[in-house]
């Protein structure tokens, strides 16, 4: 029963992570309709930087470095769309995808080249977690959880409340709407790039501090965000959260039916599972089957 | 020949087809009219299957129809157009018609490595019958060309033809006149009155009420997924709820 | 020197067997497959399994394309129901699972381990031992599916292929049974690939579950739009270019401190290249997406 409640609050914890990653992910898919596998390298990005900022020779506060570092992916992701996706505005979706693909290459290869292929962890002191009744808990996975909860929160303040907030939904959301939106499109395209690359930069950053951090760790990620995506159907960002939790528990609580090395199976199961069965995800949207 | 009874389809919550019920009868060309967005467009969809009805029939030569894939339905002798005119672009004109055969000897892999000979006279005499197709309507000087470079009316024409190559006894035309030049629309129409002495029987969906009356031996007018008047062209094209159904009160 | 090029040349065989069958899915057919690396490794651990349990190279080849057509068969009931980018994340997911079967099944695959000392090929006694013999076999191989798949794209069932890329929707308003051809012509396209991986497990004598990640499909899709509006012969020209830079990166006199640098600047390199490409528009290999039904 201990292994069960421990895995649910390592799923909890995993999860609070990937709706962060799902949410950016839907926004661009929702606004752009292309699965962008880029995604992972923004998550990627992010994490390399904080190390970056956090190791000498620099050796900032970890408070700083997740600054910088989210910055740094902000500016990665309006590169990336300023060079390669606004010119493929009206272009087939594939055709982008494609190119996400080659982007996703280039710079988790990129990493490669500059920090080797070596799996690297954050520099924090080795930590003796908390007990709370039936689990254990660590300060590193406390401040995982209320970091994810702010950015979550903010998030939707910003959504709900703030005018650019609830076009950008709208357009997610809607594609019909986004024609209305016509001459503020472009506008509204930059301000999902830069939720998403927050969101990932903020999420890449949680996950290197949870587990670890290597060149090649974007594509899992961006896995657990797809599946997360369609969970919630494309374009929904509360759904997407959701999803995001219901991937992390997914993970955490399968490994105790499934063997290990299929953890990161499970997300590409449940993919293939929505797409055959519910396409337009569990949470309905007004664009479902293509 | 084609019985509708009580086909009703609804998307969220709006019904794009209510109660829907039409008979062609023994008219050889019937029209269907009705202001946009009054459900012509989903009636063909559901008739050639690539919509499924929530309720309601649809026979086709006194058979159910519903439920069956789209390529069976065609198969079974209806045939279509698309309001945008969807031809294979990357294929030539020919190769579009030869194509559209209820059985291609080549397109089994297994034939195309041991049957050679004959997928190649099979291959011939398509040929022959569609170039008349073309002939007919006047594209055989292009028949090599890739369909992607015809123009508008040009492509109506070769989807029309495309058809043919199947035999359909029911051919259903989704706004054949639209957007395509007086010449061209003179020619369609002088197509389909020999098509209809040849025993084929159309039903079109068209705007242009000089086209309906022309063509069409019975009308049915649709208005929010309901037909809510039928007739003679001449009769309903001054038929009071018709009007009203297009322009208001 | 010359073992070196003749090394190329069998990797580019392979690998252009392997391209050759994407070609045929995504550049003819518009299957836009993301886990294509999956028959290649089936196909590469069914032979290689077969031959390590006693059977003659032919007999574990043959079964192995077999196994890899009945798996394609089986997967492609429920995954050849969805289309353009659903389809290909389905795949992509199919994939990475069968990548995962083959690392935690180590009762059959040895996991991580790999299988080393597959047998190298046999044709009824007379042995492909040497590099001139394998780059001879591999090569009339290719020569052959080329010509078959070239066929193919020709034909009348080409001709139903090109009308489903063009326009899929409408292929079925004239009576095509659209997913029949989608599945044979996913099959044919596993089968290449699955060739190309039985030939490679022969030639290279180990594989590994590393062997057949995400990056193989990658590569195989560098070829494809850099053979752009050349169909099957650009698909099988480029994966020499490809394959002999890739090769030929390895060959130049660097230092031994640039070692590590090799693999992920050529890597990069096939990235920046893909996106380029991409950015020029490579002329027919993807068509501006058809209206859809509702239209």
């Amino acid at each position: 029963m201990t292994i069960f409640f421990q895995s649910l609050l390592d799923g909890l914890i995993a999860g609070s992570i990937y709706a962060l990653f799902a949410a950016g992910l839907t926004l661009v898919y929702g606004t752009l309709h292309f699965i962008n596998f880029a995604h992972g390298e923004l998550i990627m990005a992010g994490a390399f930087l904080a190390y970056l900022f956090m190791m000498p020779p620099l050796l900032l506060s970890p408070l700083l470095s997740g600054i910088f570092a989210v910055t740094g992916v902000v500016l990665l992701a309006l590169l990336m769309d300023k060079t390669v996706f606004s010119r493929l505005r009206n272009a087939n979706p594939l055709l982008l995808l494609i190119a996400s693909l080659g982007l996703s290459l280039l710079l988790q290869n990129l990493a490669q080249v500059l920090w080797g292929a070596k799996i690297r962890a954050f520099p924090f002191p080795l930590q003796r977690g908390k007990v709370f009744g039936p689990v254990v808990i660590t300060s590193v996975q406390i401040t995982i959880l209320w970091v994810a909860a702010l950015t979550i929160f903010l998030l939707y303040l910003f959504l709900k409340f703030s005018r650019i907030g609830k076009a950008v939904r709208g357009v997610a959301d809607n594609p019909v709407l986004a024609k209305t939106f016509g001459v503020e499109s472009e506008k509204i395209i930059r301000i999902v790039w830069v939720v998403a690359a927050i969101l990932a930069a903020v999420g890449g950053i949680l996950v290197a501090a949870d587990t670890n951090l290597e060149p090649h760790m974007g594509i899992v990620n961006l896995v657990r965000a797809f599946a997360a995506v369609l969970i919630g159907g494309a374009g929904n960002v509360w759904g997407a959260l959701i999803g995001g939790f219901i991937i992390g528990l997914s993970e955490n609580l399968g490994v105790l039916l499934l063997p290990i090395g299929y953890k990161d199976a499970i997300a590409f199961f449940i993919i293939i599972l929505i797409l055959l069965f519910r396409p337009e995800g569990l949470f309905g949207t007004r664009w479902g089957v293509r | 020949m084609l019985r509708i009874e009580g086909v009703s389809k609804h998307f969220g919550g709006v019904w794009a087809l209510k109660d829907c019920s039409l008979d062609t009868k023994q008219w050889p060309v019937v029209g269907l009219i009705g202001p946009n967005g009054s459900g012509k467009t989903t009636l063909f969809h559901t008739i050639t299957g690539f919509y499924r009805a929530d309720r309601g029939k649809v026979l086709f030569q006194e058979k159910e129809i519903q439920g069956l894939p789209v390529h069976t339905i065609a198969l079974r002798g209806i045939g279509r157009t698309f309001q945008l005119s969807r031809i294979f672009e990357s294929l030539s004109l020919l190769d579009n018609l030869l194509i559209s055969r209820k059985t291609v000897a080549g397109e089994n892999i297994l034939s195309l490595f041991f049957r050679g000979g004959q997928i190649r006279s099979d291959e011939r005499t398509a040929r022959e019958k569609a170039l008349t197709y073309l002939n007919l309507v006047g594209l055989a000087n292009k028949r090599d060309q890739k369909a992607g470079e015809l123009s508008y009316g040009q492509r109506k024409l070769l989807e029309l033809t495309r058809i043919l190559m199947l035999d359909p006894d029911l051919i259903l035309l989704d706004e054949p006149a639209a957007g395509i030049n007086p010449t061209l629309i003179t020619k369609l129409l002088s197509v389909i009155q020999q098509l209809k002495a040849q025993g084929k029987r159309f039903l079109i969906i068209e705007h242009n009420m000089d086209v309906v009356i022309r063509l069409c031996d019975w009308v049915y007018v649709l208005d929010a997924g309901t037909p809510i008047a039928a007739g003679p062209p001449e009769k309903i094209k001054n038929d009071p709820v018709v009007l009203e159904a297009y322009f208001g009160k | 020197m010359t073992n070196y090029f003749l090394h190329i040349l069998v990797s580019g065989e392979i690998i252009a067997l392997f391209a050759m069958g994407l070609q045929l899915e995504i550049g003819e057919t518009g299957l836009y497959n993301f886990g294509h690396v999956a028959f290649f490794g089936i196909g590469a651990y069914a032979s290689s399994l077969l031959s390590l349990a006693g059977l003659p190279f032919l007999v574990s080849l043959g079964l192995a394309l077999l196994i890899t057509g009945g798996v394609t068969w089986l997967i492609g009931i429920p995954i050849l129901r969805l289309r353009g980018d659903y389809f290909g994340l389905a795949m992509l997911g199919f994939g990475e699972i069968t990548r995962k079967i083959f690392l935690n099944e180590a009762w059959l695959t040895k996991g991580p381990m790999g299988l080393p000392g597959i047998p190298r090929p046999s044709l009824f006694g007379f042995d492909i031992h040497t590099l001139p013999r394998f780059a001879v076999f591999y090569g009339i191989l290719v020569i052959l599916v080329y010509l078959m798949i070239r066929h193919i794209v020709r034909s009348p069932l080409g001709r139903v292929f090109t009308a489903i890329r063009d326009d899929e929707l409408s292929a079925s308003a004239i009576g095509k049974n659209t997913y029949g051809f989608r599945k044979v012509c996913l099959i044919t396209g596993a089968l290449a690939a699955g060739l190309a991986g039985a030939l490679w497990a022969h030639y290279i004598t180990f594989i590994s579950p590393s062997d057949f990640t995400l990056n193989e499909t990658i590569l195989a899709l560098l070829i494809i739009v850099l053979g752009g509006n050349w169909g099957i012969t650009g698909a099988l020209v480029s994966s020499f270019f490809v394959i002999g830079f890739q090769e030929g990166l390895r060959f130049l006199p660097f230092p031994d401190t640039f070692g590590r640098y090799i693999a992920p600047v050529q890597q990069m390199i096939f990235g920046l290249i893909l996106v380029l490409l991409v950015l020029n528009r490579p002329g027919n290999l993807i068509k501006e997406r058809p209206a859809s039904a509702s239209d």
